[in-house]
């Protein structure tokens, strides 16, 4: 019966589908199944009593020699995974039709051989065949991966569709504004222009005026001076102090007239910045965009910079004007918030290749390296919290990219920086379309 | 849970860790020779606890606050349970040499060094307790769970299944090599009647 046990066993360990190694003490091999035997190629008597690194030299130095060790050691097991270390023999792969890794991908255990009186005799290395697992893993590892990948680039569209939105928002804000200044502009004009003739009649009446009281101070020393209306007379003239009066009435007048021409150079201005007039593509003077740009930021500019004018000779170019002016806006702004105490702003255009160039420089705290190739990112802002939107420079390289022109900028810290604009002269705005999506 | 506590009574808990301390000596021992570097092991610490009061046990060290990477490996047969193997992030470099790697180690065996500590600290220990009683345990291969956790968020109420161990607490020193590594070796509750048997199997044999 024991007999008959033992034969079962050696067949069962003949038989089972796992490779099943035993070694002594010396690493050398006792035992190699017939698994083992079937995917090495090595029958079991051309094996037996050999050292385990001699046969299998890749197997050495690199942590096997430490785990059997410790089978025998510590009468403990030992594993190998897949996972970390592919294979321990290099069988190749059992799926040889259909295909998978191209070695067999192996789990193995190190378990130790204990004899009557406790000691470990012999280790057992047993190895299982896990390509199957290993193929499924690694394919749903690479399937996972890629919906990451896909989920990245989705939620990177998401970004994109909110900024697209925001510089759509923020041009329509633009566009109000503009909007809002153009009718202000108009309401403005109507008072304007007749506060503006009343002056001129006034000035005229007063001058009249003055004219009698001319003919009365060349009548007076001829008066009787002992008379009471000649003394009442003389008594409000000095009350009133003439003299005084006659002087700061021209002042004044020449003063309010002065106002006046601001205020019309101010609405006029902001009539040419928003262009609401004017929302299509049309051949424009960018001096002239320059200009009224630089007076609507004056207030922002005046204290902080003197404005240097370098202009070139150059063609008017077919251009949406409201929007040239936003980017200009946005670079003088710009300018003048980069500079800390007092600097110049330089304003230099020309003209090159088939179109114009502008070049805003300033003598401000400059753009470090690392951030320059950001600042035209939509939200990206050097200004402290609340300042800046970091906006401005992404609308105004999206609008440059809507004219077809090109927009860059050098900077050195602390010496200040320098944005070029190139614009073609002609676009062909009718066929653009995007021309009139702003 | 205080039914269990007082079966464990001193006279049981005493006997306990007469046992543990000779298997840690043992292990000792045999570490020693594995490695060829003086290896400590401190005195084994009994945790009866739930989950949460785990928590607070854990929280009054040092050694358990950074991240770590966590490794389990369960064990089966008359004891059942699992041993949790703590590496902080340092030090597993040093370890290449400890384990007879030649040459660079790459993620990989970096990977399954980790996994042989963890085999090799769970059965020494272990193997010194079972065989003192006469217990036949066997052992799965290891797993990482976990490359970069807090062993707090690790035991959070409800992540993990156990509600009621208990729990061996040892560390692992190789000064030389100024590494260390914590196990928490956790008895589950089916485990407490066989070995309280064995526990009074002991002493009645005293």
């Amino acid at each position: 019966m024991d007999e008959e046990i033992s034969h079962l066993v050696n067949m069962a360990v003949s038989q089972i589908n796992a490779g099943m190694v035993i070694l002594d003490t010396d690493c050398n091999i006792v035992f190699w199944n017939r698994f083992m035997q079937i995917h090495s190629g090595i029958l079991e008597d051309d094996i037996k009593g050999k050292n385990l690194f001699d046969i299998f030299p890749d197997l050495k130095g690199n942590g096997i020699e430490k785990k059997i060790h410790s089978v025998f050691l510590l009468k403990n097991l030992a594993f190998t995974s897949w996972e970390y270390r592919p294979f321990l023999f290099q069988f190749s792969n059992t799926h040889s039709v259909i295909g998978g890794d191209k070695w067999m991908q192996q789990d193995c255990t190190f378990s130790p051989m204990i004899n009557n009186s406790g000691h470990v005799t012999h280790v057992c290395i047993s190895v299982f065949d896990s390509t199957n697992t290993a193929t499924y893993q690694k394919k749903l590892l690479r399937t996972s991966g890629s919906l990451i990948k896909q989920r990245n680039k989705l939620s990177e569209l998401n970004n994109k569709l909110e900024e697209a939105q925001n510089q759509l928002l923020q041009s329509e804000k633009m566009a109000a504004v503009g909007q809002l200044a153009a009718g202000v502009a108009h309401e403005i004009n109507n008072p304007i222009g007749y506060i503006n003739s009343n002056v001129s009649s006034l000035e005229g009446y007063i001058d009249e005026l003055l004219k009698i009281l001319a003919a009365y101070e060349a009548c007076e020393p001829s008066l009787d001076q002992e008379n009471e209306h000649t003394k009442t007379l003389q008594q409000t003239k000095q009350t009133i102090d003439v003299g005084y009066l006659k002087e700061d009435l021209a002042d004044l007048l020449r003063e309010s007239k002065e106002g006046l021409d601001r205020v019309k150079k101010i609405v006029q201005d902001l009539k040419d910045f928003s262009h609401v007039d004017e929302s299509e593509w049309q051949y424009a003077d960018l001096h002239k965009g320059l200009d009224s740009t630089l007076n609507v930021v004056n207030n922002e500019v005046k204290y902080k910079a003197d404005v240097v004018k370098n202009y070139g000779d150059i063609p008017e170019i077919e251009c949406l004007p409201s929007q040239i002016n936003q980017v200009f806006m946005n670079l003088l702004v710009n300018a003048a918030h980069a500079i800390e105490a007092h600097g110049t702003i330089t304003i230099t255009t020309g003209t090159k290749d088939d179109g114009v160039w502008v070049e805003v420089e300033d003598t401000g705290s400059g753009i470090p390296q690392e951030k320059l190739s950001r600042i035209f990112e939509p939200f990206f802002t050097t200004k402290p919290v609340g300042t800046g939107t970091g906006l401005g420079l992404s609308l105004s390289y999206s609008i440059i990219h809507k004219h077809k022109g090109k927009i860059s900028v050098e900077s050195e810290p602390g010496k200040g920086s320098k944005f070029h604009i190139w614009l073609p002269t002609i676009i062909g705005g009718k066929d653009n379309p995007d021309a009139n999506a702003a | 849970m205080m039914q269990i506590k007082e079966q464990f009574d001193e006279d049981r808990r005493d006997a306990l860790q007469e046992v543990v301390n000779i298997a840690m000596g043992q292990a000792g021992n045999s570490l020693a020779k594995l490695f060829d570097t003086f290896v400590e092991l401190s005195i084994p610490k009994f945790h009866l606890c739930d989950v949460a009061e785990l928590n607070k046990v854990l929280a009054k060290n040092d050694a358990y606050s950074e991240t770590m990477t966590i490794l389990r490996q369960p064990f089966s047969g008359q004891l059942r349970g699992e041993g949790i193997t703590l590496f902080n992030n340092s030090g597993v470099n040093e370890l290449g040499g400890l384990m007879g790697y030649e040459g660079e180690v790459t993620f990989g065996n970096e990977r399954e060094m980790l996994l042989d500590v963890c085999s090799i600290l769970v059965g020494a220990c272990l193997n010194g307790v079972a065989s003192q009683m006469e217990m036949a345990i066997s052992y799965t291969a290891p797993t990482i769970i976990s490359t970069n956790t807090t062993i707090e968020e690790f035991f959070k109420p409800g992540s993990v299944q156990w509600r009621y161990a208990m729990i061996m607490e040892i560390r692992l020193t190789l000064e030389q090599y100024d590494f260390t590594s914590n196990m928490l070796l956790f008895l589950s509750e089916d485990s407490f009647q066989p070995l309280i048997q064995k526990l009074d199997q002991m002493l009645d044999e005293l």
